[in-house]
């Protein structure tokens, strides 16, 4: 039992979750409808479970290439679980999934459904998107933002207007500029297993101007549909500009360490550049006086920034650690 | 699953007395979201 719990939080990963909620709360908060918490709670239900699902048919398929690229830190390549048990989680949860998002309505099912036919396509053959170099690039993105987005705005209104399209597709965009820099961690792995990402495709200094132009269209995008004030404008200015400037650290790295330094303080301002745009949309529902929403984006900002420095300087306070020698089936 | 290997920062208390402004003032889920991502923060997460 203990053994199966472990599993699911395994499964679940933190960082990954985190950001699903992100992209949903700001979902919610730009339908404009102000915090409704007994709807969100239920939101976060099915896309944890399109979360669970998702890795578990990733996990199934990757499992050779993951015994190379992250070893000891997946549980099937660990020896934790076995296929089968794995398949029967991914399904389990891809059903809980669906039965939540029954419970907000026919558009959040209709969401969510198609978020987990692409994230099927994405990992398992004859499609297997994952290998398709620009596509995978292209089609990741859209589950982690579009699936959470939708499904929580859908929750709460039924009807979308052309703003708030353009802020999805502000959040997309963006973050394809950083799903791009994951490649750099899993790189000696791909390219031993002929998996055809663009990292591999063309090297280093392209991935990170790549990288950097994603980032500037999405940031681009967001400003224009958000209608910042000052604030949220100085705050997107400032992500934008340290962003860039670690990208072009990055393009010329040798070491590792200091890859995985760089790209975790990039994700560090992505993450904050999204909360600022969630303080801005939360406050303004709640009605909040400008000075009010002013300082909260300028606290988040700051706050990020101190810790994207942090991490540039100190690397990670925490790393994962592999997972014991505990095997689920006798060997 | 990970191990700590250095104090609490500044920053991390900094982003709890917003965490816990925000949750005073009725904005919950977002204090929620903002406590979440200062301690994804300290971890390597290339997302």
């Amino acid at each position: 039992m203990m053994r199966r719990v472990r599993l699911l939080v395994l499964m679940a990963r933190p960082a990954v979750l985190v950001l699903f909620a992100l992209f949903a709360a700001i979902g919610q908060a730009q339908a404009g409808l102000g915090e409704q918490r007994g709807r969100l709670a239920v939101t976060l239900v099915a896309i944890a479970g399109f979360l669970l699902y998702s890795v578990a048919f990733n996990d199934l398929a990757d499992e050779a290439i993951d015994r190379v690229n992250l070893p000891g830190r997946r549980p099937l390549a660990t020896g934790l679980t076995w296929r089968r048990e794995l398949a029967v989680v991914g399904c389990g949860s891809g059903a809980l999934a669906l039965a939540a998002a029954a419970a907000l309505g026919w558009r959040p099912l209709a969401t969510l459904a198609s978020g987990l036919a692409v994230s099927t396509a994405y990992s398992v053959r004859p499609v297997r998107i994952a290998d398709r170099g620009a596509l995978a690039s292209l089609t990741l993105p859209a589950c982690y933002v579009a699936v959470p987005y939708l499904t929580a705005f859908f929750a709460v209104r039924p009807t979308v207007r052309s703003a708030d399209l353009v802020v999805l597709a502000g959040l997309y965009v963006a973050f394809i500029g950083r799903i791009l820099l994951k490649d750099f961690r899993d790189l000696r792995g791909d390219a031993l297993f002929g998996k055809r990402t663009f990292l591999v495709r063309h090297g280093r200094g392209w991935t990170c101007a790549a990288s950097a132009v994603w980032t500037t269209a999405g940031t681009a995008l967001l400003l224009a549909a958000a209608h910042p004030g000052a604030a949220l404008a100085a705050a997107y200015a400032a992500g934008w500009a340290a962003t860039v400037a670690l990208l072009r650290r990055l393009a010329t790295e040798t070491s590792p360490r200091r890859d995985e330094a760089l790209i975790s303080a990039i994700a560090i301002l992505g993450r904050g550049m999204l909360l600022a745009l969630l303080a801005q949309l939360s406050t303004t529902a709640a009605h909040w006086s400008a000075p009010a929403t002013a300082a909260v984006i300028a606290a988040v900002t700051v706050i990020t920034g101190g810790q994207a420095w942090t991490m540039l300087t100190a690397g990670p306070a925490v790393r994962p650690t592999p997972l014991p020698a505990e095997r689920a089936v006798p060997t | 699953m990970t191990r700590p290997v250095r104090r609490r920062s500044g920053w991390q208390v900094a982003g709890l007395v917003l965490v816990v402004v925000l949750a005073v003032a009725g904005l919950v889920a977002i204090g929620l979201l903002i406590l979440f991502v200062i301690a994804l923060n300290n971890m390597g997460s290339n997302k």
